[in-house]
């Protein structure tokens, strides 16, 4: 790939976002067009596609020796993931077959709605200290049901701070009430897990997320973790039916 | 996120965790596919550190296949049933180069799993001779997607000189792979 062009700043800027995927609208029309008609521009766009997958790769790459000093070697005890794992591949299989199987659409969007309702989100204080001014104005963009500038500010939080499950938890639910399902899931699962305040919130909200999307077994399994929760059982009990 | 927890996430919900590199979901599929692998390479006249070579060449295969979207798994076990695939082609094509062929993988015929990409190939050899804070910068941004501003902070830079700098360092990226294919 001889390379007898520049790439300016702003056109890096603009090829890597139409690597990302945040290209859009008439953005997005122009770029593909260009790229239809400029073959060197083309090229550029080629190149940094390639460039960048070259870094991340050595970035991997470089990762590999420590992914590889947590592999079991035969000798030792077996440890308790890959008996995990056995589970976690049979649980993938069932949610598959249920998947293909089971009666899906009005039953699970009518349960789903009957049971959804959006985290009210947390008292918000005034006089707080200024380490919670920020996360309190997400709040507050929260309560207000502007969920993408919630999100926006909570994100700057945990960049400038450090992550942590309650923001993690809200991000979560500011992404699920915009039905961004799987950026929901993937903020939700690590709370569920953890022994944090919103655990059993975030297990209620994946559990519902499972349902929606026809997957009744994961689902049901969520739910038998909340056996406190009474809402939680009755909707275990009418999956059952 | 527990190893355990990736059961739990929907097909759109893994690929994007390998698209995004999240490191605990590689992590966990590189720990929970070896042993499979090193099973096959030492029935097949390899030792431990050829098993553990060529499933790295292979994991880095699989991942860059999903990068160009070549493949697109659709669950764990479709990925996992594929870099298997790919380490056990690599392992008779390793064989064959060294003329061990009369071996239990004889009836296998290697399919083309990767191809060949030697401006990839040229950046990641380039980039190990990048500075140490070029590539610090450069990986967080494009490996661990880090934002500019998480950069500059890290950095205790401007979010306009991470900016700046993140430039600087991907045209002497381009510069060092340019010189060194002419």
């Amino acid at each position: 790939m001889p390379q007898q062009y520049d790439i300016s700043p702003e056109e890096l800027e603009e090829i890597e976002a139409y690597l990302d995927g945040t290209l859009d609208g008439n953005a997005l029309q122009l770029f593909e067009q260009r790229i239809g008609t400029d073959p060197v521009f083309e090229r550029k766009v080629a190149e940094v596609r390639q460039l960048t997958i070259g870094i991340a790769e050595a970035a991997l790459h470089q990762k590999l020796p420590a992914f590889h000093a947590l592999v079991s070697t035969p000798g030792k005890t077996v440890p308790l993931y890959r008996r995990w794992w056995v589970a976690a591949s049979v649980l993938l299989l069932v949610a598959a077959a249920s998947w293909l199987l089971w009666p899906r659409g009005d039953s699970n969007e009518r349960l789903y709605s009957t049971y959804f309702s959006p985290d009210m989100g947390l008292p918000v204080t005034m006089g707080s200290d200024s380490a919670n001014y920020l996360f309190n104005d997400g709040m507050i963009s929260y309560k207000e049901e502007q969920y993408a500038t919630a999100l926006s500010i909570w994100e700057k939080v945990a960049d400038a701070q450090g992550d942590n499950d309650t923001l993690r938890y809200y991000r979560g639910m500011a992404q699920l009430n915009q039905q961004h399902i799987v950026e929901a899931e993937r903020l939700l699962i690590p709370v569920s897990t953890n022994e944090s305040t919103f655990a059993d919130d975030a297990t209620w909200y994946l559990a519902l997320i499972r349902l929606r999307s026809g997957d009744r077994t994961t689902a049901a399994e969520l739910l038998k973790r909340l056996p406190q929760r009474e809402e939680a059982r009755t909707l275990l009990e009418e999956l059952a039916k | 996120m527990a190893q355990a927890d990736l059961s739990l996430l929907s097909p759109v919900a893994f690929l994007d965790a390998l698209q995004s590199n999240d490191e605990q979901v590689l992590q966990a599929m590189y720990t929970h596919n070896y042993p499979g692998v090193e099973r096959y390479v030492l029935q097949n006249k390899g030792t431990t550190d050829d098993a553990r070579d060529i499933y790295q060449e292979a994991f880095l295969a699989v991942w860059r296949n999903i990068k160009l979207r070549k493949f697109t798994p659709r669950s764990s076990l479709e990925y996992g049933a594929y870099l298997f695939r790919v380490s056990k082609n690599k392992w008779i094509d390793h064989l064959r180069a060294h003329k061990h062929l009369h071996t239990a993988a004889l009836e296998d015929q290697p399919e083309e799993e990767d191809d060949i990409h030697p401006y990839i190939d040229a950046v990641k050899t380039q980039f190990a001779v990048l500075g140490e804070q070029c590539r610090e910068l450069l990986a967080r941004f494009y490996f661990k997607k880090d934002s500019l501003r998480a950069i500059a902070a890290h950095f205790s830079w401007t979010e306009a000189s991470a900016k700046n700098n993140k430039y600087r360092c991907l045209k002497q990226l381009r510069a060092l792979v340019t010189k060194n294919e002419q």
